[in-house]
């Protein structure tokens, strides 16, 4: 799996000397090295002991500070910040890499949380060519994928004005605009079957790209694209539908990285309104339980879909839901979908 | 004689309405922290856009670690999670029945 940040230490790490103590110097290929993964799509965040204002403005000093999205400079356990990145971040502890040149943080961190990768301060150029480190296509997504979480955490500081929740993201003026796959999204959508977990109806096993042939061949792709005040998010999730009397939806996938603002509630519902109108009654979802995407079951099932019956050998749930009665969107929303065919 | 700390004494945790409790982690979890509006026992959470799919499951964690039970997958509906109300319902539900099944079998020979 393709970690998706990589959370760094400072003193002796990423650079020489402790920021507390005295001017510090880059570390040979720290630079070419947060730039070459930061091209890749891959995130930097920063867990490190010290004090934020010095160290800020060393990373300013040494024209690095634009690379991390997160950073957490204390004196809190490591295990404790790296948690912190992650529920930051909106991404799962096992796509991080921790890099620290102490053996004791590393071990610790292997202790407390396991499925972290800890990676040795030593040689940071061999970083890049780690294995962990190598998405399978740097998509446009990826590529901005750092302005995107920057972004993000614009518009979380937005958020402390307004005097509701929903008047925020009213404000935010969100898009989702619903289209057909076409050949020239494969890359993305493989790249969103793979690194989705939360929200993915089938757990991803190894190479997507069998399965993608698969569903191409039984079921029609959309795709949803999101966009705000704040930019553009690119393509955030897919579907694979065969419509019919009895509509089924073969797969579903939404990054996690926009989750948090109802739009998968916004796009399922674009997804059920469009099968209804294609003459379907009902809609079915199948739901393979990995152990990670519990919330894709909460999402059917808070939109009224319900279980058909209990669990099969492997684990999978069938979610059935009328299409008379269709939930309404969120209002905040805007929904623009591509004709149907 | 007068016992001094009485008060306190029969102030325990339960004197902290589920439906604090609930609204609390809801507030600190999901709203900014200078928020200038409140989370009302009634609120849609989905409709008002305080929770999503995500924000449930952070919830329900909530829920079963603060509350000491499970909750299945297929309780994961909108009558039971809708508002603050309606989850402290669940929730007062699910805790009788493990009430009345716990005071069953102590009564039993």
């Amino acid at each position: 799996v393709t970690h998706k940040c990589v959370v760094w230490d400072l003193d002796h790490t990423l650079w020489d000397g402790v920021c507390l103590e005295g001017p510090v110097r880059l570390r040979t290929a720290a630079r070419e090295t947060l730039r070459a993964l930061d091209a890749r799509g891959i995130l930097h965040a920063i867990a490190s002991k010290g004090e934020e204002e010095p160290a800020a403005r060393a990373l300013v000093k040494l024209g690095i500070d634009e690379y991390f999205v997160a950073r957490r400079i204390n004196w809190l356990p490591k295990p404790t910040n790296i948690r912190g990145v992650a529920r930051e971040l909106g991404i799962a502890t096992d796509t991080l890499a921790f890099v620290d040149d102490d053996p004791f943080e590393l071990a610790q961190m292997s202790y407390m949380l396991p499925e972290v990768t800890t990676i040795s301060a030593r040689s940071l150029a061999e970083i890049p060519s780690r294995a962990e480190l190598q998405p399978r296509d740097i998509t446009a997504e990826a590529r901005s994928r750092r302005a995107s979480y920057r972004a993000e955490s614009a518009r979380r500081r937005a958020a402390a004005s307004f005097p509701s929740r929903e008047a925020f993201l009213a404000s935010c003026g969100m898009q989702l605009r619903v289209r057909p796959v076409l050949p020239e999204d494969e890359p993305r959508v493989l790249e969103l079957m793979a690194r989705t977990h939360q929200l993915n109806s089938a757990g991803v096993q190894g190479d997507p790209e069998p399965l993608l042939g698969r569903l191409q061949r039984f079921s029609t792709g959309l795709l949803c694209e999101l966009s705000d005040r704040f930019g553009q998010y690119g393509i955030v999730g897919v579907a694979f539908v065969a419509q019919g009397r009895n509509a089924t939806l073969h797969y579903f996938a939404m990054s996690c990285r926009i989750l948090g603002r109802g739009v998968e509630r916004a796009f399922v519902s674009v997804l059920m309104e469009r099968l209804m109108r294609l003459g379907g009654a009902e809609l079915r979802v199948r739901h393979r339980d990995t152990g990670r995407n519990r919330s894709l079951r909460a999402l059917f099932q808070m939109l009224g879909f319900r279980a058909s019956g209990p669990p099969t050998g492997d684990g999978s749930a069938m979610l059935i839901c009328g299409l008379r009665d269709l939930p309404d969107p969120p209002t905040w929303v805007k929904c623009d979908a591509a004709p149907t065919r | 004689v007068k016992l001094a700390g009485t008060s306190a004494v029969d102030a325990p945790d339960q004197q902290v309405s589920i439906e604090t409790r609930l609204t609390d982690f809801l507030r600190t979890s999901f709203l900014p922290a200078r928020a200038s509006f409140e989370i009302e026992p009634d609120t849609d959470l989905f409709a008002s856009g305080v929770v999503d799919s995500a924000g449930l499951l952070a919830w329900v964690a909530f829920m079963e670690t603060e509350f000491g039970l499970t909750i299945p997958d297929e309780d994961l509906l909108p009558e039971h999670f809708v508002s603050v109300a309606s989850a402290s319902a669940y929730l007062r539900a699910r805790q009788s029945v493990r009430h009345s099944a716990l005071s069953r079998s102590e009564a039993a020979p």
